[in-house]
């Protein structure tokens, strides 16, 4: 939020608008007081109205009363009252004048539009006014609710009229005559011109400009107005306020009856305070107002005093703190700016202003510092001047000595080069050096010539069974003590090496290692001078030559003397060895022969094996037409002559039948088996799960018995019909067999260490063992045919086609349980 | 379509002849059915032309003398005789004597069970026959 606007807020919330509710409060006091005090004043005027009015009328009615108590009128009204006929003229014409002596003067001091007489049944005997009265001569009195309630002394009219002079409104009242024993007579009855009344209201004093006096009278639901008034001249007896209407609340009040003050509305709409009474007497309603405009003229001019004001402050307020705002927000601004400017580099912008306040301080100050900046910016200048010039001097001399320098360096460089290259051709063949004496099987020392020891190799420690750093310092001869000392101190003198092969050491330090050898070399590194710097100690360890050379030593004299036993042996032998070979070769005659006879045997045997087979396949397939013939004749037979055979001869056919049927099996089995023998194979690359599989689908094991198989069998090269015919076998006869309620017969694989070798597992009646090898036989069945039909070949066909295959195949069993029969086939082309 | 009037039965066995009238009355196969013993004759038969001639030819294979296969391949080569279908009665079930009656140009294979009910139901075959004269052309 801006400052201005700030101020302007404060300004508002801690004094303007204070101010204007005060002045609100103030305002609704006064106007309050004002109303009241002349609400008060109305009342006043009101009740001194009302009382005006109740005089005039009461002392009316005195004068009224009075009058009817003067002779002149009792005397005449007797006389009138009399019938025409009775009345004397004289008589009359005198009571007249006596009446009109008295009442025509007391009609003018009144101001009574006219005074007449009535006779007791209320016909006008007298009258004074031409207009009013006369015309009614004779005739009865209008009003007759007036004389009867008259009868009671005094009566007023319900209405006034306007039967005044010109066209006022006048009001009659009436009051009987009596005797004086006070027998009614008759009556009399004034009309009362209400000018006078309107004189009293017509007395505007304490009522203002606008404030005014109505009188009204009530009609029906309405309240007509009685007298003119200040704003509607003409609204006397004609002007009509209905109930309910909502201007002339008080007037409407009044003639209601009821008595109040307060601010409400006129006749004619506008607003007043007024004060509303009601004259029972004379059923008047009687309303004293003034217009509230009247009312709150000057505490509205005050009011409006006060908003010109309030808004003239609020304007005020704005202005003063915009300007206060701008006299404080300029100068940042200015100082802003300026700071802009000097942050952008112009430092000699001077913000500095000559104001007193803080701002102004402050932008001094700020001058002062940015001026102080201005001259260390100007000493920047300077120095970067300088140092520029000292620079460029610099670089000239800079250029002589770089020139000079590059030749230097150039020289240097080649120099560096040199030596570089002399140092790395030196530490390559350092490092050379240092492999090979740290690695070499060799050991070397280095000695100096006093026979210390500089420095040795690891293979020296190692064969001395110490550490590298256990030699530098000490002396070779101290350690190891021996003759070749002189050997040494010869080689010093002479400077020539010396070296010595095979040579006996004995450890002092390691006399478990016994006696060792070794080939040594000494040589002196010799310097300029002629003087030995150095000596290279070298030496190899071949103790192990040594013995090896005395063990063959050794083996070479027992290898001579064995030799020559040897050779005594070999004669020996050589004979033994001719009379064995001679004895071989007659053996080796006698196998062939045994062979050639065998290859005849089993050709001989396959030939009969053929023929037999050839003669079982003819056998069967020759008997099976007439077995085919008897079985058909016999059913035949049973069929037509059934009727005709009695139990016997049925019986006996029907076992006919069988035992044929059951020939005819066995003669099929005899063909199947046989067959196999004679039909050529073809070999393919079979997968056995197939196999497995089409086997149970063609025998369609029934509900109550599982077949699976349990495991992945492996593909063979075979005859697929063959191997089919052995699942088909096996599988059959578990099912066939079956004597538990839920058969599972089992088919899976047991193939290990290459060799194929599957079963066919059922949880049957189980097989005793000593039926194991029978039942492989052909025609061998367990049960007898008439228990049990079965042609007691399927097995035979399972062993032959497997043995066919170079395998074998057994069983194994337990009564009761079941029965798994293994089967195994050539091993060699199985893939499993 | 009209059903099989002559049926030519060339059978060697009293009993296997026996059981094909059987059958055929069994079937209620209502024709007339000409046998001969053997396949010379039968050929003596055909080459009549003795009425009627046959509309199928029922020929069992192991006869004496001209043995089927051959009786077969005889007819077949001849023109006047070839359109009449041969079907084969015969006991072997061998895959080989099966493909050699078809190579020939047989027209059914039914082998002869040792059961009579399974023999009919192989016949009942020939109920589906078309005579020769209702061969569609």
């Amino acid at each position: 939020m801006s400052i201005s606007r700030k101020l302007f807020f404060i300004l508002a919330a801690f004094a303007i608008v204070p101010a204007i509710l005060f002045s609100s409060w103030i305002y609704t006091n006064a106007r309050a007081a004002l109303s009241a005090s002349r609400a008060a004043e109305l009342n006043a005027l009101a009740d001194l109205k009302r009382d005006q009015i109740i005089a005039y009328f009461t002392e009316r009615k005195t004068d009224l009363l009075a009058a009817t108590e003067l002779n002149s009128v009792r005397r005449s009204l007797t006389e009138l009252a009399l019938p025409a006929a009775d009345r004397d003229s004289a008589r009359t014409a005198s009571a007249l004048l006596d009446i009109d002596r008295d009442l025509q003067p007391m009609r003018e001091r009144y101001r009574y539009v006219d005074i007449m007489l009535t006779d007791p049944q209320g016909i006008v005997v007298y009258a004074i006014d031409d207009r009013l009265g006369r015309p009614l001569l004779g005739q009865p009195y209008p009003d007759r609710a007036l004389l009867e309630r008259a009868a009671a002394g005094f009566a007023l009219a319900e209405e006034a009229t306007p039967h005044g002079v010109q066209g006022q409104a006048a009001v009659d009242v009436a009051a009987p005559v009596r005797t004086a024993e006070g027998r009614t007579i008759g009556n009399i009855v004034a009309s009362l011109d209400l000018g006078q009344t309107y004189d009293l209201v017509l007395n505007r004093t304490g009522l203002g400009e606008t404030g005014d006096i109505v009188i009204a009278q009530r009609e029906g639901d309405a309240a007509r107005l009685i007298f003119p008034t200040r704003f509607d001249p003409a609204a006397a007896m004609s002007r009509r306020i209905a109930f309910g209407n909502v201007q002339g609340t008080a007037i409407q009040l009044a003639v209601s009856g009821r008595d109040g003050s307060g601010f409400t509305n006129d006749y004619r709409g506008a607003g007043v305070v007024a004060a509303w009474r009601y004259l029972p007497e004379v059923r008047w309603g009687l309303v004293t107002k003034i217009d509230a405009a009247e009312v709150f003229a000057p505490i509205d001019r005050l009011r409006n005093l006060a908003i010109a004001f309030a808004c003239a402050l609020v304007l005020i307020g704005f202005l003063a703190a915009s300007l206060t705002a701008r006299s404080i927000t300029n100068p940042i601004r200015v100082l802003q700016r300026g700071t802009e400017l000097i942050a952008n580099g112009d430092l000699d912008h001077d913000v500095g202003t000559t104001a007193r306040d803080e701002i102004g301080q402050f932008s001094r100050a700020f001058a002062t510092m940015t001026r102080q900046l201005k001259h260390k910016a100007e000493e920047q200048e300077r120095t970067a001047g300088e140092l520029q010039r000292s620079r460029e001097e610099l670089e000239v001399r800079v250029q002589q000595r770089t020139s000079e320098l590059r030749q230097t360096n150039e020289e240097l460089a080649a120099a560096n080069q040199t030596q570089q290259r002399t140092q790395a051709v030196l530490a390559e063949q350092t490092e050379i050096l240092e492999a090979f004496f740290a690695h070499t099987q060799t050991c070397v020392v280095f000695l100096d010539p006093q026979f210390n020891f500089i420095r040795v190799n690891q293979a020296y420690a190692r064969s001395c069974a110490r550490n590298v750093e256990d030699f530098p310092g000490r002396n070779h001869f101290d350690l190891y003590p021996s003759s070749m000392i002189e050997d040494f101190r010869r080689v010093v003198e002479s400077r020539r090496p010396w070296s010595a092969t095979s040579r006996l050491f004995l450890f002092p330090d390691h006399p478990e290692w016994g006696e060792t050898y070794w080939d040594l070399t000494l040589a002196p590194i010799v310097d300029q001078e002629g003087r030995v710097d150095y000596l290279v100690f070298s030496l190899n360890d071949v103790t192990q030559r040594v013995r090896d050379l005395q063990e063959i030593q050794r083996a070479e004299e027992k290898l001579r003397a064995a030799h020559d036993d040897l050779e005594v042996r070999v004669r020996e032998r050589t004979a033994d060895l001719n009379l064995a070979n001679q004895l071989l070769k007659r053996e080796v005659a006698d196998r062939q022969r045994a062979e050639a006879e065998l290859a005849r045997l089993v050709r001989e045997l396959e030939n009969a094996n053929g023929e037999l087979s050839d003669f079982a396949h003819v056998v069967s397939h020759d008997l099976k037409a007439p077995l085919r013939a008897i079985s058909t004749l016999a059913s035949m037979l049973a069929q037509d002559y059934r009727a005709q055979f009695d139990a016997a001869g049925r019986e006996q056919i029907d076992l006919l039948i069988s035992r044929v049927r059951r020939m005819y099996s066995l003669v099929d089995g005899i063909l199947a088996y046989s067959r196999l023998g004679r039909s050529p194979e073809e070999r393919t690359d079979v997968d056995l799960n197939e196999v497995a599989t089409h086997a149970v689908d063609l025998i369609a094991p029934p509900a109550n018995i599982e077949v699976r198989i349990e495991s992945v069998l492996p593909s063979l090269v075979c005859d697929r019909t063959r191997m089919l015919q052995v699942f088909q076998n096996l599988v059959g006869n578990a099912i066939k067999f079956m004597d538990k309620p839920q058969g599972v017969v089992r088919i899976g694989n047991a193939s290990h260490n290459g060799e194929l070798k599957l079963y066919v597992a059922d949880n049957g009646p189980g097989i005793e063992e000593r039926h194991f090898d029978r039942i492989f036989k052909v025609f061998q069945t367990l049960q007898s045919r008439d228990e049990f039909e079965s042609t007691g070949i399927g097995l035979a066909i399972v062993k032959k086609i497997v043995e066919a295959y170079e395998g074998h195949i057994w069983l194994e069993s337990t009564i009761g349980e079941g029965t798994t029969f293994y089967f195994t086939l050539r091993s060699g082309s199985a893939e499993t | 379509m009209k059903r099989l009037q002559t049926i030519l039965l060339v059978e060697d066995d009293a009993v296997d002849r026996m059981l094909v009238k059987r059958a055929l009355s069994d079937l209620a196969l209502d024709c007339q059915l000409e046998v001969v013993s053997n396949g010379e004759t039968a050929l003596d038969y055909l080459r009549a032309g003795k009425r009627p001639r046959p509309d199928l030819i029922l020929l069992d294979l192991n006869m004496p003398r001209l043995n089927g296969i051959e009786f077969l391949d005889i007819v077949k080569h001849d023109a006047a005789l070839l359109s009449i279908p041969v079907i084969v009665l015969t006991t072997s079930r061998e895959d080989s004597d099966k493909k050699a009656s078809f190579e020939k140009g047989a027209a059914g294979y039914i082998v002869k069970p040792a059961e009579y009910d399974q023999f009919v139901a192989a016949m009942a075959v020939l109920k589906s026959y078309w005579t020769l004269s209702e061969l569609p052309s």
